[in-house]
């Protein structure tokens, strides 16, 4: 029975969760590499004949990845839940290059009312190039398509590869409790927009920041942002410049949380590098209001006192007196999220602390989300583009190349503003 | 929803799922009383298991409602209970959860995961997590729940037409704006300047294996590494930081981290970090609040209960990590000695018991007043550890404390003392072992002239001339008059017409072996002359005193 591999102790589970991320990393990767082969199969069968060179070569790559995948798993089970894939039982994290593959094959499995795909160690090649050919021809029109799938593939003879149809949802009680997705967004955005003001004017430590609550929203933050990522995105354009370090910080947390979910990282560090990401700046709770709304350039000494905002944050957060991964977390976002990966930026380590790559990847979210919302500068915003173009002339430099690629995937052009504009001039171009 | 109507179970179908989340309810009750691999606990699992699966296969979901103290299946109650703290649509609900699906394929490892949570919720900090946050770690996916938002139940739409209300969009900006230099704006960001052309193309720099790299980068940065990596933030910044208000909790923060670290077994990163504060500490400009805090910090660090661990931990360390754990222990403050002790006391590992000592030793070095409490403990064996550790301490100020034991009843605690005494080196310690060369236990005296020859105190001839004149000098054991001899030679050249008298036999009566026995006494004499009498001694008719002064000779001589 499964209940000895577990334990109640809560490091030695934490650190199993670990080292089973680790692992599963790589068996998920290797199921996501399986699916883009099927769709390539499934592309090319939709214009090819099945005797098409490419087309057999596509069904031999798709059979090796299979092969690769049952070396390690007996079975292999895809899963369509809640618009996911799921590999045996897990979820298959969504990278940059997994993004538009998942979106794709959710909606053709969908469609055909498949809820699951199962393969095992009887499949051959050729049973690959049928499925794949069933899987195109299906009529999509038919009254039952999954019906029409199971009978052409037991026509077929297909072997080793099992289907079964998706699940109905109960939907009366779904209706009563679900949200729709643009709604759960802006739930989302409010609680977190709660969230950061209370740590701001009670003092974090103060007791009246509740951690449960702060993992409540940031989970649905993450979850908002894995199911309907453009909702969320679509919620950093709302500004209110009396309140710009809660709106800026809230901002940053949804940018920081699409570009991580990017990388295919585990929910559980999304909802990490959220929390971290929503109290980066919570050190400017320290610093006067006249500089952080300072209309003009700061002097020297102003400049000086608007840097320890960094410190002020750690100091701020070890308030909390708790030292959960979270935490700690937040404590290095806060104190890195204005260092370069040269070691210049502040404060100055002389090289002793180097940012992590979660520390990397708000400093590029916080440089981009300040350029581009006008704050107290009283300036008007750089455009998406100006804030990239200064995003890019410091990649691989001061900020980290690969992240800076996939945050500028991350924001695309589909999330362009509606309320900026490209051909907006530069801060120094004020009326 | 919680108006809606309700009945018993009537059908085959309701049954199943009314025996269903009885069976899910005693292994929730099982969970709190048996541990994992309790049989009962197993058999009662297997049996949810079993059940849960056999109705997914036919039906494919199990949707259940849950409310205050019930469970309903369409709109059938399959479970009810009024005992709130046991009651499993109770803990459910409280906690958000309103509705509760299981899907067909669900793994007994998923299923097993779930009631765990169940578990973990019940004994939950309810200021740290609840059920519905320890159910999202785990990331389900065959069990899917839905759960209300508690903390958004207040007038949510109010607050939402608000903040909505008070929000603007980017382009209603109106007003001054006066000119703000880009460049500053990037200062205040850390950027610099970059007026060099832009060679990067976003498209080109996203590669699979360098987000590969990155992701393995996150996922590996383990709970150890980032309490590694705050702890050098934290002293960082107490290094940089001028303000004396938070400089105690920092210093609080990193102490709790430190002994977050020793619980890891992380003893190099810890050791880094207490070596860090004491530096800290001894900054000449350091205030006396600042230092007080730090000295309070590592203080804490020496509570029982983290000695403990380490005193556990001893018994089965690794080779390698011993020396760790060593200079962790070495930085410790004096109020960790009396766990320490207690540790030394009950530890069978005689390596560990070393290790320990040296620790100890260490910690004591300047204050060994700290042990004066265990040398009146009834286990000698311990005396005797407590003993050693004074000697290793090397401090003089330990040897009043050794007069406490010198007349201890168990001889190998007397040893001790006088071994001791010889660590120590200090003059100071000639009167005691001139009590301690007269023990009755020949080991006590053989260890107490080496700590004589140790200490090298002239004075010491007033103790062991008498001792060879005496009338029971002739009755030791060979060994131990030349060891007399020995040590009365290394006294000095004062020492010398003595010994020649002894020699000659113009002195008293001695036999020809005792004779010789002084040769070796001679033979430790500093001086340049000691050879050239040896030599003329080697000339000797006696035979024993012949062969002693060339043996003699043989180990002086390069």
């Amino acid at each position: 029975m499964d209940f000895e591999s577990t334990t109640v102790d809560q490091k030695q589970s934490n650190a199993e969760e670990h080292a089973l991320s680790t692992a599963d990393l790589n068996l998920l990767r290797q199921a996501a590499q399986f699916l883009g082969r099927f769709r390539v199969l499934v592309k090319l069968a939709q214009t090819h004949e099945r005797h098409n060179q490419a087309v057999r070569e596509a069904a031999e790559a798709l059979y090796s990845a299979l092969c690769d995948l049952l070396d390690e798993v007996k079975v292999a089970r895809f899963d369509v839940v809640n618009d996911f894939i799921y590999f045996n039982g897990t979820r298959i994290g969504v990278g940059t290059s997994e993004f538009d593959l998942m979106q794709y094959l959710v909606e053709q499995m969908t469609l055909r009312n498949i809820g699951s795909m199962i393969l095992d160690d009887a499949v051959e090649p050729e049973d690959l190039l049928c499925f794949a050919f069933v899987f195109t021809q299906l009529d999509l029109g038919h009254k039952d398509p999954f019906d029409e799938l199971l009978r052409l593939m037991a026509l077929e003879g297909i072997a080793g590869i099992a289907v079964s149809k998706t699940v109905p949802r109960d939907m009366n009680l779904y209706e009563q409790l679900d949200h729709p997705p643009k709604e759960q967004a802006k739930r989302s955005f409010i609680s977190a927009l709660r969230l950061i003001r209370e740590a701001v004017k009670d003092g974090i430590a103060q007791g009246k920041v509740n951690p449960r609550k702060i993992k409540r929203v940031i989970e649905t933050i993450v979850d908002t942002i894995i199911s309907d990522e453009r909702s969320m995105l679509a919620l950093t354009a709302i500004r209110n410049y009396d309140e710009y370090t809660y709106y800026h910080s809230f901002n940053v947390c949804i940018y920081s949380i699409a570009l991580a979910n990017r990388l295919g990282l585990p929910r559980k560090i999304l909802a990490e590098i959220g929390a971290a990401a929503l109290f980066h700046d919570i050190g400017k709770t320290d610093i006067p209001q006249s500089i952080l709304n300072k209309m003009g350039n700061l002097t020297e000494e102003e400049w000086k006192s608007l840097q320890q905002h960094t410190i002020a944050g750690v100091k701020h957060l070890t308030q909390l007196k708790r030292l959960d991964s979270a935490t700690l977390q937040s404590i290095i976002v806060a104190f890195c999220h204005h260092l370069n990966m040269d070691s210049s930026g502040y404060p100055q380590t002389m090289g002793t602390i180097k940012p992590d790559a979660i520390s990397r990847i708000v400093r590029i979210v916080d440089i981009y989300e300040a350029l581009t919302s006008a704050r107290s500068y009283r300036m008007k915003p750089f455009s998406k583009a100006e804030a990239l173009e200064v995003i890019a002339k410091r990649a691989g430099t001061e900020l980290d190349a690969t992240l800076c690629a996939v945050f500028a995937e991350t924001i695309g052009p589909e999330h362009e503003s509606s309320s900026q504009s490209d051909s907006a001039p530069k801060g120094s171009q004020g009326p | 929803m919680q108006n809606s109507p309700s009945r018993m179970a009537t059908s085959k179908k309701e049954a199943n799922v009314t025996a269903i989340v009885k069976k899910m309810a005693m292994v929730y009750k099982n969970l709190r009383t048996y541990d994992l691999n309790n049989p009962v606990l197993q058999d009662s699992f297997k049996s949810l298991y079993g059940a849960l699966t056999s109705f997914l296969d036919v039906h494919g979901l199990l949707s259940l409602l849950v409310r205050p103290n019930e469970i309903l299946y369409e709109s059938v109650v399959v479970y009810s209970s009024e005992e709130k703290n046991e009651s499993l649509a109770f803990n459910l609900y409280k906690d958000g959860i309103r509705l509760l699906s299981f899907r067909e394929g669900l793994p007994k490892r998923e299923l097993m995961k779930f009631m765990i949570a169940l578990n973990e919720a019940r004994d939950a900090d309810p200021y740290q997590a609840d059920l519905v946050t320890i159910l999202w770690e785990k990331d389900l996916s065959y069990i899917t729940y839905r759960a209300v938002d508690i903390f958004l139940e207040d007038d949510e739409s109010q607050d939402l037409e608000q903040l909505l209300g008070r929000a603007s969009s980017d382009q209603q900006l109106t007003g001054a704006q006066p000119v703000v230099n880009p460049e500053l704006l990037l200062r205040d960001l850390g950027l610099s300047d970059k007026s060099q052309p832009r060679r990067f193309a976003f498209k080109r720099a996203v590669k699979e294996a360098d987000i590969r790299r990155i992701a393995r980068e996150i996922v590996n940065e383990d709970y150890v590494t980032k309490l590694r990596r705050c702890s050098r933030i934290c002293i960082q910044i107490l290094r940089l930081d001028s303000d004396d208000m938070t400089f105690n909790r920092v210093v609080g923060f990193v102490g709790k981290m430190c002994d977050w670290l020793v619980h890891e077994k992380e003893f190099l990163a810890a050791c880094n970090i207490v070596s860090d504060l004491r530096s800290i500490r001894d900054l000449p400009d350091l205030s006396d609040q600042r230092r007080a805090s730090i000295d309070e910090t590592i203080e804490k660090l020496g509570n029982s209960k983290t000695m403990q661990m380490i005193g556990e931990y001893l018994n089965t360390i690794p080779e390698q990590q011993a020396e760790e754990v060593y200079a962790y222990l070495t930085l410790m403050a004096p109020n960790s000695v009396g766990p320490l002790c207690e540790i030394l006391a009950e530890c069978e590992v005689r390596k560990a018991r070393y290790l320990l000592c040296r620790a100890i030793s260490v910690i004591i070095k300047n204050k060994p007043e700290e042990l004066r409490p265990f040398l009146s403990d009834g286990r000698w064996y311990f005396v005797r550890n407590i003993v050693m550790i004074l000697g290793m301490a090397g401090n003089p100020e330990a040897i009043p404390l050794l007069y406490q034991v010198v007349a201890h009843p168990e001889a190998r605690v007397r040893r001790e003392v006088a071994r001791s005494l010889g660590r120590i080196g200090s003059p100071a310690g000639t009167r005691m072992l001139g009590e301690l060369v007269n023990d009755p236990n020949k080991m006590v005296r053989m260890a107490s002239l080496t700590s004589m020859r140790q200490i090298a105190d002239p004075e010491a001839r007033h103790i062991i001339e008498p001792i060879i004149r005496g009338k029971g000098f002739m009755n030791l054991s060979p060994d131990e008059k030349r060891e007399f001899m020995r040590t009365y030679g290394s006294l000095g050249s004062e020492s010398l017409d003595l010994l020649v008298d002894i020699v000659e036999g113009s002195s008293q009566n001695f036999d020809e072996k005792t004779r010789a026995m002084a040769v070796y006494g001679i033979a430790m004499i500093p001086g340049d002359e000691t050879p050239s009498i040896l030599t003329a001694i080697s000339n000797s008719y006696d035979g024993p005193i012949r062969y002693a002064a060339l043996e003699a000779l043989a180990t002086i001589m390069p």
